[in-house]
């Protein structure tokens, strides 16, 4: 799962690079029909699929707990006094 | 150990990181070179509408001639100009008309070609001022339209279909060469190349067409109708652009041309000029150089109303721009050129055109 979850968000990240780099090339040349063809079209469809399911993923950790920010939990635990 | 634990977790985190960045950039970089190849580098042949035109037999020739010498329908009743309009001057053959240009022998020169049958006289001209664009004008004088033909990298329509300019003007045994509109990048984009019409979608690019009456017009891609070009007896028809004269010869300001920002910059160019059917002009541009800049596309616009066109055209330019004289390639591309999907050809005598 661990992998699963690292592989989609390599996905991810390849892809919206990939989105950046044809919106610059079609600045440059837009005769090259970098945005407007079916692949980048499929493309986008993908890219906007796995980015919902990514969302919903990181949702659904954060309602169920699993979710863990760069904040330190308070222990429980009471402190020791020695 | 408290540190040492930290510093452990620490470089696992490193490892881990550089470990999951070179992945993805593998998995980019794998990405974008399989989008390439289905994108635009795996040469497919794909299917010609295969539509004639008006088909280039004399009788449509010479009707075509006619109609383009008919005076203009006189009005009738009250509105009806007291005075009779000036006759149209009367049609004189290209080659009666462009007679001084020709000669009687062939004479091949660095400096150009004349035959009985061809004009072409080439110069290369320092234009600009601080850093100076090279400029390769062609000026071409034909007797026939069909001399102006079109070739298509691989003898066939596709995607990713690429040949040099220079091994296709050789194939076609052409005096002059120049890069077309290299369709093969684009899926829409009227594609009409010696009376066939291959592709019919339109596209957001500016139209040239030349017709079979040796005229040649630029359309917006909001003014073009393909079956009215097609019933006019459209020969050529590019899809690239943009059109680099307004419909009464005057150059086109920046802001008013048909792309985007970064193509109006200094680049190299490749632009076809017309004056009168019959007479037109190749024009090359180097540029991304130490000595050249190139043009902008509204300079460029300039220079063709200097140079007397009434109407030009932008084709592919940058690293494509080459044109052929001689069995060679006359300029100086960036990058030592590259391979494009078409280009155009003056040829010295016609070739496979009649009926």
């Amino acid at each position: 799962m661990r992998f699963l979850i690292k592989l989609l968000q390599a996905v991810l990240m390849v892809l919206s690079i990939m989105m950046m780099i044809f919106l610059v090339l079609d600045g440059f040349n837009p005769t090259m029909n970098f945005l407007r063809n079916d692949i980048t079209k499929g493309l986008l469809w993908l890219f906007s699929l796995l980015a919902l399911f990514d969302g919903l993923l990181v949702m659904a950790a954060v309602i169920t707990g699993r979710f863990r920010t760069g904040k330190k939990k308070h222990s429980h635990r009471p402190h020791r006094e020695d | 150990m408290k540190h040492e634990k930290e510093a452990l977790r620490r470089k696992r985190i490193l490892h881990e990181s550089i470990r999951t960045a070179l992945a993805t950039l593998l998995l980019l970089a794998v990405s974008l070179l399989t989008f390439a190849w289905f994108h635009h580098a795996r040469p497919q042949k794909r299917m010609s509408a295969g539509l004639l035109t008006a088909t280039p037999t004399p009788a449509v020739a010479e009707a075509l001639e006619a109609a383009a010498l008919l005076p203009a329908p006189t009005p009738q009743g009250e509105d009806r100009p007291a005075s009779t309009p000036a006759p149209t001057p009367a049609y004189v053959p290209w080659v009666e008309k462009f007679a001084d240009r020709f000669s009687a022998e062939t004479i091949s020169t660095d400096e150009g070609y004349t035959s009985p049958n061809l004009a072409v006289r080439i110069s290369k001209v320092q234009y600009g001022q601080a850093k100076t664009a090279v400029y390769y004008l062609a000026d071409i004088y034909l007797t026939d339209v069909f001399q102006f033909e079109t070739v298509l990298a691989e003898n066939s329509f596709g995607k990713g279909l690429r040949e040099s300019v220079k091994d296709m003007g050789k194939r076609a045994g052409a005096i002059l060469a120049m890069t077309g509109d290299t369709y093969g990048n684009q899926d829409a984009g009227i594609v009409i190349r010696n009376g066939i019409v291959h592709r019919q979608e339109k596209s957001t690019f500016d139209v040239c067409v030349l017709y079979y009456d040796g005229t040649m017009r630029t359309f917006s891609p909001e003014d073009f109708d393909l079956e009215e070009a097609i019933h006019a007896g459209a020969y050529q028809a590019w899809s690239f652009g943009p059109m680099l004269l307004d419909g009464q010869g005057q150059p086109i300001p920046n802001e008013q041309l048909n792309t985007s920002k970064n193509i109006r910059r200094a680049n190299p160019r490749a632009g076809l000029g017309y004056f009168e059917p019959g007479h037109y002009c190749f024009l090359v541009v180097d540029g991304r150089t130490d000595d050249a800049s190139g043009l902008t596309l509204e300079a460029f616009s300039q220079l063709f109303y200097e140079l007397g066109c009434t109407a030009a055209y932008n084709m592919d330019g940058g690293r494509s721009a080459e044109m052929f004289y001689n069995g060679a390639i006359l300029n100086d591309p960036y990058k030592g050129g590259r391979s494009v999907s078409d280009c155009l050809i003056i040829l010295e005598t016609v070739t496979g055109k009649e009926p």
